[in-house]
């Protein structure tokens, strides 16, 4: 059993390992690249520097745009699980069913719920394995971003720890299930598309702000701002006035700074937006939270991966003839 | 033969309309909210002026940019739907058939393969640029505001959905697909090429020959001037740095800079003679996205070429 599984995903075990190790050398070259000049610019000692002197703005403007493009790049890497569910996950039952090899597939000594269980094992455990792999090579490749505070945070999140290893999980048995559903290969390989866009994007951009209340600070400008940690993730800056009612930034810059040009925020703005009862508020979700939100995040993902694994069971067991 | 194209692709048409829907109703909810909030943040008095330094009309651009970032990110992803439509509609259009073995009988009936191939490609063809034109006019107003705003009608997102590029983008894809699936003969194979070939294409274009199509203007500053000239906002700059006495050009300096020096002396130290920028002006958006979309037109035709020889000679 365990040879014809690796017999028939060997082609598929050689392109993932392939562009793997294309990806590691991209990754170690930029890295190494990245931290020597995090080094050699003194970067470390700038971002420490309470006011920022004209030098250390240039190397900071070195650092950041000599690597944006890297930094930009690697948001990409998002697209992976689903390539592999696309490429492994779909094909995995739908092929099977949609040519009809299942037939003799399955009327062998091994029954097909232990074929299915020796496929799901080493397919997830592969796949689970390369994501570790690759998951251990960015937490190196960010370090020296990590200094930034939290500034390159919501690109963070999404490859360390545990969180990227439940993607993977997540899009190979939706994948997996959706070929036993569909019982073809291409409508599988739409619905895992739709289906892992359909979870990552509201969990990343609505309820990933919202796994516990985030902290609201109001103050006067200059004050407020300094209150919050470069650290934590600011989600949302505004104004609201004395009865906690929002107000609109429009109308704030356009009472206290019309037409200017440069705004200093310690002196007369904040004087004008003070007689207004204006206050500046900041909500934000403090750093010592991440762990956390990376265990639910984990949790949610792990969660549905084994319910479409049991959907895929039940399926394989009972509606398959 | 319309029938059977039909009868073949109404499924894929009933989703690809559907998914056309759904990013439509996005677009529309979004787009309706950021030109209303375009209009309350009275930014329109800020056009032009964040790029000048104004720090007013920047806190107005960070405070817009707060509210609406998440959405102009998600329509990042937006260049990607081309692709998937090569992948998913392109690559098995000729591979299911082989695959399935059903090319034995179609292509044995009273219409010849070559009748069977043009009917195919010309509706799955223009069914593809017809939606891609549709959200094309979506798109562009949807960007309109950002635009403005930012004048980043060279940054990706913007760029790649625009006009001919992103109607050019979509032909390719579907055509890419159908050769990759009258190559590999196998479904999955074509798909998985099909991405490959997609990328192998777009990437080096986008990012190595788009800043290139035409000679960047350069502007040199002396290293005493603290800000470069200003630029219009929708100009390009597609790199920027220092000259060195023999007149080479880097964007790096050499060694780093000492801890009490001034810029100045810095710049010296490292033997820098000049500052310069490099960019595209914002009036050759247009020739811009002709030259390309005329790339990307090349490649199709050679792509759909390579796929009618392969279905007249190569498969039997």
């Amino acid at each position: 059993m365990i040879w014809v599984s690796s017999r028939q995903h060997r082609a598929e075990t050689l392109v993932v390992t392939l562009v793997l190790a294309i990806l590691a050398a991209l990754l170690l070259k930029t890295g190494l690249d990245m931290a020597s000049a995090y080094q050699q610019l003194g970067i470390g000692a700038c971002l420490a520097e309470t006011r920022r002197s004209q030098t250390c703005n240039t190397a900071l403007y070195a650092f950041q745009g000599g690597f944006s493009f890297a930094i930009s790049a690697i948001v990409w890497l998002n697209v992976l699980p689903a390539l592999l569910g696309l490429f492994v996950g779909a094909p995995l039952l739908a092929r099977e069913l949609e040519q009809g090899t299942f037939r003799l597939a399955w009327t062998q000594s091994v029954p097909r719920l232990r074929w299915l269980e020796v496929k799901l094992a080493l397919v997830l455990g592969v796949a689970l394995l390369a994501s570790a792999g690759l998951t251990a090579l960015l937490t190196r490749w960010f370090s020296p971003l990590r200094q930034f505070g939290a500034l390159y945070f919501p690109l963070t999140f999404d490859f360390e720890g545990t969180v990227p290893l439940a993607y993977a999980a997540y899009a190979l048995t939706l994948a997996i299930s959706a070929g036993a559903l569909l019982r073809r290969v291409v409508p599988a390989m739409a619905v895992t598309i739709a289906g892992f866009v359909a979870a990552r994007a509201p969990v990343e951009l609505w309820l990933r702000p919202r796994y516990l209340p985030p902290i609201t600070l109001t103050g006067d400008p200059g004050k407020v701002d300094a209150m919050v940690p470069k650290t934590d993730w600011a989600l949302d800056n505004g104004w609201v006035d004395q009865m906690g009612h929002q107000v609109h930034t429009g109308a704030v810059l356009a009472t206290c700074a019309p037409g200017q040009n440069s705004i200093d925020f310690q002196g007369a703005f904040a004087q004008c937006t003070h007689a207004h009862g204006w206050l500046m508020s900041i909500t934000y979700q403090p750093a010592d939270r991440f762990g956390l939100f990376r265990n639910i995040e984990t949790a949610i993902f792990v969660a549905l991966s084994v319910a479409l694994v049991a959907l895929t069971i039940w399926i394989v067991r009972r509606r398959i003839a | 033969m319309t029938w059977l194209t039909w009868r073949q692709h109404r499924i894929e048409g009933l989703i690809l309309v559907v998914v056309l829907a759904v990013i439509g109703v996005f677009l529309l909810v979004t787009g309706l909210e950021m030109a209303n909030s375009f209009q309350q943040f009275r930014l329109s008095n800020c056009l032009g002026q964040i790029s000048k330094g104004s720090s007013s009309c920047y806190e107005l651009g960070m405070a817009w940019n707060s509210q609406y970032g998440g959405f102009l990110r998600g329509a990042a992803l937006l260049p990607a739907l081309p692709l998937l439509l090569g992948a998913l509609v392109g690559a098995p259009l000729v591979a299911q058939e082989v695959e399935q073995r059903t090319h034995l009988l179609i292509w044995t009936q009273s219409i010849t393969r070559l009748r069977w191939l043009t009917v195919m490609l010309a509706l799955v063809l223009g069914a593809g640029l017809l939606a891609s034109g549709a959200l094309l006019a979506l798109l562009s107003w949807w960007n309109s505001p950002s635009v403005q705003i930012y004048g980043d009608s060279f940054g990706p997102r913007v760029y790649d959905t625009s006009g001919p590029v992103w109607v050019a983008t979509t032909l390719l894809a579907l055509a890419v697909g159908i050769f990759a699936g009258a190559l590999t003969r196998r479904t999955v194979a074509a798909i998985f090429l099909t991405m490959v070939l997609f990328v192998a294409i777009r990437a080096p274009v986008e990012l190595l020959w788009r800043p290139n199509f035409e000679t960047p203007v350069t502007v040199t500053y002396s290293i005493d001037q603290q800000n470069p000239p200003a630029l219009s906002n929708q100009d390009w700059i597609v790199s920027q740095g220092y000259i060195d006495a023999q007149g080479n050009r880097s964007t790096n300096l050499r060694e780093g800079c000492a801890k009490d020096e001034t810029l100045r002396q810095c710049l010296q130290t490292n033997g820098v003679q000049a500052n310069y920028i490099a960019y595209q002006p914002g009036d050759r958006f247009w020739t811009f996205q002709w030259i390309e979309a005329g790339i990307y037109l090349g490649f199709s035709a050679l792509a759909l070429g390579a796929s009618v020889w392969l279905v007249r000679r190569r498969l039997s």
